[in-house]
């Protein structure tokens, strides 16, 4: 009886657990600051003070890491982000030297 | 040299960059204008930012919305928990947010342009930053006459031939 020998298959892809994510907001024409202001509040719960923070900083360099984390809830937050019609991408943080 | 230069610009940073956006359709306006009018005005709201200390000087840009009654109302309740729109709605960030119903409403009661009257919202916005507050009476009338002189200066600027 002939036997077959089937190839090992490998996950081209591990899922790493441990690694940590950056809800990231780009600079648009759009929205006013004081909006982006509000939906950073909102959205994160974060104080008046740290919302202008990263609202500046998206208006002046572009871009802002708004939050860091696990994917999940950062999946999340660009979602929530993506409804108030900011721009808001997922970029995996660098690994920690 | 040290000493001999005019002491208009003398801080630490340039000025800011003041930019205006109409997001309104409603209510006709000069945009070009306001801009050569808030141009014109800014060195003069420098002057008082460095006699008040207001955060004006020190900021790299300063971004200027001209809107409708919604999106006003809409401001004043989220930051501010008043309802209803308003003439202009300045953020010590370097927002100045200003109703073009409003303006034109106004206007109309005093028969001047809307595109002056936006104008001169936008520099009660810069005397905000500049360190000026109109909470009482007398400091409100104070900030009404420095924003008119400046209007009128900047006028002068724009339309040299009046």
């Amino acid at each position: 009886m002939p036997t077959t020998t089937l190839p090992e298959e490998k996950t081209s892809e591990k899922i790493d657990h441990d690694a940590v994510w950056n809800v990231v907001v780009h600079n648009d024409p759009i929205n006013l600051m004081s909006y982006v202001v509000l939906i950073f509040m909102r959205v994160f719960g974060y104080p008046r003070e740290r919302a202008h923070k990263h609202m500046l900083e998206v208006h002046h360099k572009g871009r802002s890491i708004v939050w860091t984390g696990p994917r999940e809830p950062a999946e999340l937050y660009v979602q929530q982000l993506h409804s108030h019609l900011l721009l808001a991408t997922l970029e995996k943080a660098p690994a920690p030297e | 040299m040290p000493g001999l230069l005019p002491t208009l610009f003398e801080t630490d940073c340039a000025p800011p960059v003041v930019e205006v956006s109409c997001r309104q359709r409603a209510v006709p306006c000069d945009l070009n204008r306001i801009v050569r009018l808030v141009n014109a005005a800014l060195p003069l709201c420098l002057v008082a930012a460095r006699s008040l200390g207001g955060p004006l000087a020190g900021l790299a840009s300063v971004e200027g919305s001209i809107v409708g009654p919604r999106a006003m109302a809409r401001v004043h309740r989220d930051h501010l928990g008043i309802p209803g729109a308003t003439d202009v709605i300045t953020f010590p960030y370097g927002e100045i947010l200003v109703c073009a119903s409003v303006a034109a409403a106004r206007a109309s009661d005093f028969g001047n342009p809307v595109t002056d009257e936006i104008a001169l919202y936008f520099i009660h916005g810069l005397l905000h930053l500049a360190g000026h507050d109109d909470i009482l009476p007398a400091d409100a009338a104070r900030m009404a006459s420095a924003q008119q002189e400046i209007l009128d200066s900047a006028r002068r600027m724009v339309d040299p031939a009046s």
